[in-house]
């Protein structure tokens, strides 16, 4: 990761970490970033019609959700008030 | 006969009593070793005997068959966990449509599974609940990320499980544990109700002892789904009639060089004992260089961990499961969660899956991977015009001792060079046990068939089966309360 620093893409991933965790999780993702690159030897062409597992056709169709109510759904939230989740302040 | 037909049997003739089988079953899973159940139904398991007991046995396929589910699949009420302390609490308010179709069909799920955090790793070591030992050796692990599904049926402790399949989360511990599991075709099982992973790569799938096992459990399980926008409408199949007339005569078999010249000799020399025996009854047994072993792998950990740093962006603390509630602002609050809810494994695929999506990294890792993706998936193509089963290995060693592979992550994930090309193509495969090592664990065949042949799969896989003549670490017996 030596064009990025660690710190930037544990913030994307809404994580923390202490500076040696940091330390320890860069020097393993260089590793298998370092793996990664047998792919830059790669010269067959393309196969596009191969990259999704399944027939295309069956991956076109809408969405269907189903909109179902459960007490459930307040009862799992960590905290609920008034029909909402309710969270910390944002800033 | 397998198991579940046994056992279904003895219930429609009352030569057992259901009631005094689950009460004695109940009684010695509780009581078990090694860390494979995580929670019981007790009450669920009583209402669905008092349910059975009233209705037709032959309206069920699974009539009475205790059925163990992994901890990612949901069933309606209880706690889903996906090994995770990010899930504490949690309750699902729906049903996973796997389970409900071997619900509607007579199986009783009679408890959770452990398993690897969100499905993430090869050794069922990243669990909130601790690892799962191996039935065979304790010290040793049973394999992941379906852990304990292998390991509760490799016990004896229930004749039947579901697994989860993303790189081989069920056939990699089938292997390590001495069961069969198998990985269906993508598209083939609805994956509405299972906690997602890495959702073009996740399957559902059976565990059992035997062959016709999983069968009967895959008829059960396959149908489509419309609430699954991957699911595939097919004909019906029937995958468990027939064994009979199955036969090895005429079948032509590739095996990849690559994983017979690398990985613990005793396995490779299982692997070619049963290929020996396969061939003498009429198997035709080629030898090819598959040559993108290498490059699945590097594919694999990109595309999986960049769809996993999305579907888990929704564990924030916000909805469902734990909330740290140290911090003062949404944000921080999010972050504290996360970081202190995932385990380790899970923040570095994130963080890797992150890494190879950010600006600037996104073509040259993740396009490319799905680019390679497509490669692979013509080499099996190309391969399937020449061979109708493709046979390895389905993991280079035997299962390795408990720390052996935490300190380095891409070891870990080299065990699963053999089974992972074959989700990235949504091929399916089987694993079943083929003999043992010197030290006496099991050794796993994997076959992979063309898509949706998992008729031939399991055909090929039963004739296999009759010619190993594996023995199991629990008696038939046991697990049928005789």
């Amino acid at each position: 990761m030596s064009d990025v620093s660690i710190d930037t893409i544990v913030e994307l991933s809404y994580l923390q970490v202490t500076p040696a965790q940091a330390a320890d999780l860069g020097q393993q993702i260089d590793r298998i970033v370092d793996y990664m690159r047998v792919l830059d030897g790669i010269t067959d062409s393309p196969e596009p019609e191969y990259e999704w597992p399944i027939d295309a056709t069956a991956v076109t169709r809408e969405d269907q959700p189903v909109h179902f109510e459960s007490p459930l759904i307040e009862a799992n939230a960590p905290a609920f008030t008034d029909g909402g989740f309710l969270v910390p302040r944002v800033l | 006969m397998g198991r579940i037909q046994r056992l279904r049997t003895l219930f429609y003739t009352k030569q057992l009593s259901m009631r005094d089988y689950y009460t004695a079953l109940l009684a010695r899973i509780q009581s078990a070793p090694g860390n494979a159940f995580i929670s019981f139904f007790d009450d669920e398991v009583a209402t669905a005997i008092d349910y059975l007991s009233q209705q037709d046995p032959n309206r069920f396929t699974g009539f009475g068959i205790p059925l163990g589910i992994k901890d990612n699949m949901c069933l309606a009420n209880q706690p889903v966990t996906c090994a995770s302390k990010l899930l504490a609490g949690y309750r699902s308010p729906y049903t996973a449509t796997a389970v409900q179709y071997m619900i509607d069909q007579g199986f009783v799920p009679v408890g959770r599974l452990n398993m690897d955090e969100f499905a993430m790793g090869s050794a069922n070591e990243y669990s909130v609940y601790g690892p799962v030992d191996n039935p065979w050796n304790p010290d040793a692990v049973s394999g992941g990320s379906s852990g304990g599904s292998a390991a509760a049926v490799a016990a004896g402790l229930v004749p039947a499980a579901l697994g989860s399949d993303t790189g081989g989360s069920i056939r990699q511990p089938a292997a390590f544990c001495g069961v069969v599991g198998l990985k269906p075709t993508y598209g083939r099982v609805s994956r509405y109700g299972l906690v997602a992973f890495a959702s073009s790569l996740d399957q559902i799938g059976p565990f059992a002892q035997y062959v016709d096992d999983v069968a009967i459990m895959l008829d059960t399980l396959c149908g489509f789904d419309p609430q699954d926008a991957t699911s595939v409408k097919r004909p019906d199949e029937c995958f468990s009639d027939g064994f009979e007339w199955a036969s090895l005569h005429g079948i032509r078999v590739g095996v990849p060089n690559e994983l017979m010249t690398s990985g613990q000799a005793d396995v490779n020399a299982a692997i070619r004992r049963t290929l020996s025996q396969m061939e003498s009854h009429g198997a035709i047994i080629d030898y090819v260089d598959f040559k993108y072993f290498d490059e699945a792998l590097a594919t694999y950990y990109i595309i999986a961990p960049a769809e996993a740093s999305s579907n888990l962006s929704r564990f924030d603390g916000v909805r469902y499961g734990y909330r740290d509630t140290s911090a003062t602002t949404l944000k921080d609050m999010m972050a504290a969660t996360r970081s202190t809810g995932f385990g380790d494994e899970v923040k570095r695929r994130i963080i890797l899956g992150t890494y190879v999506l950010s600006s600037g990294y996104y073509d040259a890792f993740y396009g490319k991977a799905q680019r390679v993706r497509g490669i692979v998936t013509k080499r099996y193509a190309d391969l399937f015009k020449q061979y109708d089963i493709i046979c390895s290995p389905t993991a280079p060693t035997t299962a390795f001792k408990k720390g052996e592979h935490t300190n380095d992550p891409l070891a870990m994930y080299l065990s699963d060079i053999a089974t992972i090309p074959v989700n990235l193509a949504g091929l399916p495969a089987i694993s079943l046990p083929c003999g043992r090592d010197s030290a006496g664990m099991p050794v796993g065949m994997q076959l992979v068939a063309p898509w949706f042949q998992e008729k031939l799969l399991l055909n090929t896989a039963y004739c296999v089966e009759q010619l190993v003549g594996f023995t199991p670490l629990v008696s038939d017996d046991v697990v049928l309360g005789q």
